[in-house]
């Protein structure tokens, strides 16, 4: 397979007030293309400022990150908001849809900032909201909510799928629809998805497992038969 | 509840800079509050009681001549129950060095006087003491016992100075002529013996400034028409309510003025204070929603959480109320100097009052609170349940744009379009925060236009002479043009009739100043305030519409004329025209046609010249050697003294300019920091989806501007509201204000306005960059 990022001795520290917190203790994995990447672990573990890091959203305090094995500039805001905006998608837990936006409007906005858009009428249908597709966000519900915020991640066609918690805030049903989507994502399109979670049982849909603790990788666990969304047990 | 109360205060120390920005609004809005209501209890106070201690008359009549046992008889009238009245006339005084023509209002000295009291710094003890008004005995500085020369009749009568004088109804004296502000270097009132007064005029006991006091339940109306009858065989040349005595007239006017000013002013700042809390407090429940359902959930009840954030607003009333009552001290002191140097008042003193404190001090709170109360009314809507989920999205409209106007813009244009139109209460927000400086700077910068229009085109497109000269007699308008028009220097010479008469239309009565002009007249033109000018009719009179609406008369309509020594009783004379001017009391007269109303043959008293350029000294100094000259008007002096007086009104005008655009600058700045405060997330998450921090402030410089832009068209309109009330408020017997908002006014206004929004927009876009888009992620979780 295909290297799409290689982190090396990543080290992230904060400063918090007198005390310093080692979120991330020189952490190094590789990730491919196409593959579908769950992590796992307690709060605190340090998963979300990986996420983070490998979304350039934040800087690495030490090491390397290499996307297409070319590492990224972390002094160049420049250079993080174009890997941003040509590489990545991101689906929030808590969605952060534009509410003055139409449901459309808001995956539109994704594919005015991309090179080679999809279609976005064509992903709310895929989400199942093109009946929904003129209504703005307060008159959603959450799970609709994020379908809509999953369609505008893919809209911008990223090779990279990041989704923190994209769950974490929806019933078992509605969790389900959104893994599926999300998974449909990976496998048709060949792209790459990282997904944080709570949830044990999520972590069967992945190709392979990180697991975190205390700031370090403990151990990545490869599934050898990675289990269909809707197979998976709530 | 203490640990809630402690809580919101803490929370509010994130709002600290919006708050400090009320807090800064209230204390200017009270610190213009308690200055005026200082200098306006200080001035009315020590006013009223003068008044009552030197018993002011209620009613005023000037007459040809009047004897003390004859106007002792009139307390008969049902409803007088006290008349007094002296002796009074106008005479020249020479001094040494004199540059202008000195004029005292000499005023006969009794001490039987019952009303109008005269207030000497000194007793009366020989005949020859002069005692000169105190504004004129400042500017000369004369000692005590220096010899002073009236010209009386071509005659010089000497006088040793003996000090400072008061009249009550003297607080403003101004001098005759069109000046309207009192000028000590030319007039003041003076005081002589009435045996001496009576040695001067060559008359005995000749009283012609007479006061009454009504008996208790009477008012003026009741006695108006037994006084005029009563008067009339004694030469009635006016009479009037005490209200409508001159100096009472012009003092109540500033005072109104003051009022006035006192109020709107104010009022306006406390309403942007009031806009700016009720944002401040409305964002905040929105982002303290799960915390105030929690405490709900917890059993508070709304009345005990809305108190705690009352309190706030308390506190931030009592902080702008104490900076304010502090800084309005050296204001007040300085606006009672400014006021008291127009007065003729003894003894004034300023003292800071604690009512005026209170009562600021009560605005304030109440107005902070009442802001507050509805910022956070809506905690009585958060359900405990709805606000322990993650908040929902703002509701947004879908407002058509049409498509043709979204092609041509950008995505980040389409984007802040929408967000525009989508975000309305927002948007209003922000166009509140621009109109409203933008409307009042350009009001407040076009009060010099106003000053220009009102008293400086007076005397350059009215009356276009240079110099007005009071005549001690009549003579025939042709003899006096000519003679005057020997006189080396002068290029032009008109004569004209100046005359006080009475106006009547069924039972209204004025009496008035009537203007008798020539009809071609090049020194004196008829025009209104919206620089039409008129021609005066072959028969017929102009009005001044505050006349006409006294009178109750239209154009067309006819009015009785009355005119002491020159009509038998009354003539009817249609009313030409009905025309609106800035300031006087105009009635005009073709002066050809008097002899159609009078008897007499046409007569003038006052002639007007125009003198060659650089020839004014020359020929001023020859009029000052004039004795039939009473009384000289140079023009340039009265326009310099108002340039003065306008230079340190309009001085208080600018402060005031410059505390509406400071407190518009607060305001939009706070406002778009909220603003963009509460757009961190969608903010934040455009650039998490690629948009460079430059990308979205450009879209947020487009949205600024666009606000701008409908700001200004919002304050256009707010401009005319606030010119609208400034004009109905300061309301004046004496001058008409067609306040224009001229265009420098706007483009200033309009620069200052643009100005602040940019300084708001780079603070945004500081702020944009130092956004951490980690820290907007958490925030949410």
């Amino acid at each position: 397979m295909k290297e799409l990022l290689r982190a090396e001795g990543i080290r992230k520290d904060y400063r918090l007030g007198e005390v310093t917190v080692h979120a991330l203790k020189k952490v190094s994995f590789t990730i491919f293309a196409g593959e579908m990447v769950v992590i796992l672990g307690p709060s605190g573990s340090g998963k979300s400022t990986m996420l983070n890091i490998l979304g350039g959203i934040e800087t690495a305090s030490e090491g390397e990150l290499y996307y297409q094995g070319k590492a990224l500039d972390w002094s160049s805001k420049k250079e993080l908001t174009r890997y941003r905006r040509q590489h990545v998608g991101f689906v929030f837990q808590f969605y952060n849809l534009m509410s003055g936006l139409t449901a459309l409007e808001n995956v539109e906005l994704a594919a005015e900032l991309s090179q080679q858009p999809l279609d976005p009428k064509r992903l709310l249908q895929q989400v199942g909201l093109l009946e929904r597709a003129k209504h703005f966000p307060s008159k959603l519900s959450g799970g609709e909510q994020q379908r809509v915020a999953i369609a505008r991640a893919l809209c911008k066609n990223p090779d990279l799928l990041l989704c923190d918690e994209p769950t974490g805030a929806l019933d078992s049903q509605t969790g389900s629809q959104v893994l599926k989507i999300l998974s449909d994502f990976n496998r048709q399109y060949q792209k790459t998805v990282v997904l944080i979670t709570h949830n044990q049982n999520i972590a069967k849909i992945a190709d392979r497992v990180f697991y975190f603790k205390d700031g370090n990788l403990e151990r990545i666990e490869k599934n050898q038969a990675p289990q269909k969304p809707e197979e998976v047990e709530w | 509840m203490k640990q809630f109360g402690k809580n919101v205060f803490r929370l509010a120390l994130h709002s600290k800079g919006s708050l400090l920005g009320a807090v800064c609004i209230i204390a200017i809005g009270i610190f213009i509050y308690v200055a005026m209501a200082d200098t306006l209890r200080n001035l009315s106070g020590q006013i009223e009681v003068y008044y009552e201690e030197r018993e002011l008359a209620d009613v005023f009549a000037s007459v040809s001549g009047i004897s003390s046992t004859e106007l002792e008889r009139l307390q008969e009238i049902p409803g007088i129950e006290e008349a007094s009245g002296k002796m009074a006339v106008d005479v020249r005084m020479l001094a040494e060095g004199q540059e202008e023509i000195v004029t005292l209002h000499l005023l006969s000295y009794d001490k039987e006087d019952t009303l109008n009291q005269i207030q000497l710094s000194d007793s009366l003890t020989v005949e020859e003491e002069l005692f000169l008004g105190a504004r004129m005995a400042g500017i000369y500085g004369y000692e005590k016992g220096e010899e002073l020369t009236l010209l009386w009749k071509g005659k010089r009568i000497h006088f040793s100075f003996a000090g400072e004088c008061y009249a009550p109804d003297y607080i403003y004296s101004i001098p005759p002529g069109g000046a309207m502000i009192p000028d000590g270097e030319v007039y003041d009132i003076a005081v002589i013996s009435k045996e001496k007064m009576e040695e001067l005029l060559g008359k005995k006991d000749s009283l012609n400034e007479l006061g009454f006091r009504l008996s208790e339940g009477y008012r003026y109306e009741q006695l108006r028409a037994a006084l005029t009858e009563a008067l009339s065989p004694y030469g009635l040349l006016s009479l009037s309510e005490r209200e409508k005595q001159s100096s009472v007239n012009m003092v109540n006017g500033e005072m109104e003025e003051l009022i006035a000013m006192g109020s709107i002013l104010p009022i306006l700042f406390m309403s942007i204070s009031v806009f700016m809390l009720y944002v401040v407090l409305k964002k905040r429940v929105d982002r303290e929603q799960s915390l105030i359902g929690t405490m709900k959930a917890f059993g508070m009840r709304d009345g005990e959480l809305m108190a705690a954030y009352l309190l706030e607003g308390a506190v931030v009333g009592t902080m702008g109320a104490g900076i304010g009552s502090v800084l309005a001290v050296p204001f007040g002191q300085l606006m009672f100097r400014m006021y008291v140097d127009f007065f003729n008042l003894p003894d004034t003193l300023y003292h800071s009052y604690a009512a005026s404190r209170i009562q600021g001090f009560l605005l304030a709170v109440g107005t902070a609170c009442l802001a507050v109360f509805f910022g956070v009314r809506g905690i009585l809507h958060i359900a405990p349940a709805e606000a322990m989920r993650p908040q929902t999205p703002t509701a947004a409209r879908m407002l058509p744009l049409p498509n043709l106007f979204l092609t041509y813009l950008g995505f980040l244009q389409r984007m802040a379009c929408r967000s525009i139109a989508r975000n309305p209460f927002r948007g209003f927000l922000i166009v509140l925060a621009v109109g409203f400086p933008f409307a009042m700077t350009s009001v407040l910068l076009s009060f010099q236009g106003v000053a220009d229009q009102m008293f400086l085109d007076q005397f350059t497109q009215v009356q276009q002479y240079d110099f007005q000269l009071s005549l001690d007699r009549y003579l025939s308008p042709l003899r006096a043009a000519e003679g005057a028009e020997q006189l080396e220097g002068v290029t032009e010479a008109e004569a004209v009739l100046l005359q006080t008469a009475k106006l009547r239309r069924e039972n209204a009565s004025e009496f008035v100043m009537l203007y008798a002009l020539h009809p071609d007249s090049d020194l004196w033109k008829v025009k209104d305030l919206y620089q039409r000018y008129y021609k005066l009719p072959k028969s017929g009179i102009i009005l001044n519409t505050r006349i006409a609406e006294k009178l109750h008369v239209k154009e067309g309509d006819v009015v009785e004329l009355s005119c002491e020594g020159f009509t038998l009783g009354e003539v009817s004379v249609p009313v030409h025209a009905v025309i609106a001017e800035s300031i006087g009391n105009g009635c005009y007269i073709n002066l050809d046609s008097l002899e159609q109303w009078f008897p007499a043959k046409a007569a003038a008293n006052t002639v007007l010249l125009r003198v060659k350029e650089g020839q004014k000294a020359v020929v001023k100094e020859r009029l000052l050697q004039t004795s039939r000259v009473t009384w000289l008007v140079d023009t340039k002096k009265i326009v310099t003294s108002y340039e003065d007086l306008m230079a340190s009104m309009l001085a208080m005008v600018a402060m005031f300019a410059g505390l509406s655009v400071a407190a518009g600058g607060i305001l939009i700045y706070h406002i778009s920091m909220i603003n963009i405060r509460e757009r961190v997330t969608e903010f934040g998450t455009l650039m998490i989806l690629g948009e460079s921090e430059k990308e979205i402030a450009s879209l947020l410089l487009f949205e600024q501007l666009l606000y701008f832009g409908l700001g200004i068209l919002a304050g256009l309109p707010a401009s005319r509201g606030i010119k609208y009330l400034i004009e109905k408020t300061i309301i004046s017997d004496s001058y008409t204000m067609d306040l224009q908002v001229h265009a420098g006014g706007y483009v200033l206004a309009f620069g200052i306005c643009l100005g602040i929004t940019l300084l708001a927009y780079l603070a945004e876009s500081r702020f944009i960059r130092s956004m951490e888009l980690t820290d907007i992620l958490k925030e949410r979780e």
